[in-house]
């Protein structure tokens, strides 16, 4: 799977049947700040997503 | 068989695209919508509304999904709107984000009025906090809210809408808690005839949500943070208020609410402060001279400070 992070960064990573949820907790990334869009549609963090997916992750709140 | 691949709708198995934690459901694009805009309407309806109402639109993604809610409800409502936005006047920043707040009336078909700290003031903000030693924050809040005020009684506008969510409620009724200022939570200031009373239609709404509505309606964009933005207070309260609510779901509607609900418990047997005129410009502030005057007086003495009645 490829993460885009809010900073544009870019990540290759395996899922290994980890939500995105799962998978963002472990980079120390609250979920609940975020939204996450696969292929320019909004899905649910719950979603497990499959190895050759690319996941963007969307801030949704600053700093402040 | 549930295929955690493609999440579905709790409702109607179309494709999810928000997990609602505290009702434990998963929600569509529509029903995700529906909503938002069921808990506008259920807020405007309780409420006794003028036949025209502004709507505090700053230009970013709560006012913008405010307006759009508004808009797409805009047949049921018993009244009409327009938008009011406040230019504080920052370089390099405000400039951008008011095109964007025109761009998105124009598009929406809202009326919308423009009114400048410069005009006002007759100082940006830039100029404010370049000549104070006060946080530009609270330079700003204290004249955006006068700013506003007076762009309403311009346009005869005795009730305004404002974006503010559930997770902004949490974090002050949380805020409240940790400063102690009780006042702030039983007392406040008794209803007055020169402001505008303020209503908070997305208060039952989570800061994601209102942020997934403007996606969905393709009106999020990522603009620029504002420059004069810090860490404060604020920020480390959401911050632990999001930690709750990933553990405990509902921890931030319980804290939203919870200010709410001690008040209606205690009736009217707190006591509410009338407001003094200022001795400067007139209008009702909490003192003897109000907020407003003072931020100016600090800023700008004598002839430079503005005319701002």
């Amino acid at each position: 799977m490829r993460l885009i992070l809010p900073d544009q960064r870019e990540l290759q990573l395996e899922v290994n049947q980890r939500t995105i949820e799962e998978i963002l907790i472990g980079m120390s990334i609250d979920p609940l700040t975020t939204l996450v869009s696969r292929g320019g549609e909004i899905i649910p963090e719950d979603t497990i997503p499959k190895e050759d997916d690319i996941i963007k992750i969307i801030q949704i709140s600053h700093g402040g | 068989m549930v295929d955690n691949h493609q999440k579905t709708c709790t409702h109607c198995l179309r494709p999810a695209v928000y997990l609602d934690r505290v009702r434990e459901i998963h929600l569509c694009r529509e029903h995700l919508m529906a909503f938002v805009e069921g808990q506008v309407l259920a807020h405007l309806e309780k409420t006794n509304l003028p036949p025209v109402i502004g709507i505090a639109f700053s230009g970013g993604k709560d006012s913008t999904a405010l307006l759009k809610a508004f808009c797409r409800i805009h047949n049921d409502l018993p009244c009409s709107f327009l938008a009011m936005t406040v230019d504080e006047g920052i370089e390099g920043y405000r400039q951008d984000t008011i095109r964007a707040a025109e761009e998105i009336c124009r598009v929406l078909g809202v009326p919308h009025h423009i009114i400048r700290f410069q005009d006002v003031f007759g100082h940006s903000l830039d100029q404010l906090v370049a000549g104070s030693e006060r946080n530009a924050c609270t330079i700003c809040g204290i004249l955006r809210r006068r700013a506003l005020e007076i762009l309403a009684r311009r346009l005869e506008i005795r009730v305004i809408a404002t974006g503010h969510n559930q997770d902004d409620h949490a974090q002050t009724a949380i805020m409240n808690a940790i400063s102690g200022d009780e006042k702030k939570i039983f007392s406040g200031f008794a209803e007055s005839d020169w402001y505008a009373r303020r209503i908070k239609p997305f208060a039952r709404v989570s800061e994601r949500e209102v942020t997934l509505y403007a996606i969905l309606n393709g009106l999020f964009h990522d603009l620029p943070e504002c420059p004069y933005a810090v860490s404060s207070l604020r920020g480390e309260v959401r911050t632990l208020l999001y930690r709750y609510e990933l553990k405990h779901p509902g921890s931030m509607r319980n804290a939203a609410r919870c200010e709410e609900e001690i008040r209606q418990r205690l009736g009217g047997s707190f006591t509410r402060n009338p407001y003094q005129a200022c001795v400067s410009c007139g209008w009702p502030g909490s003192g003897r001279v109000c907020q407003v005057c003072k931020v100016l007086n600090d800023t700008w003495t004598g002839e430079d400070k503005a005319d701002h009645i």
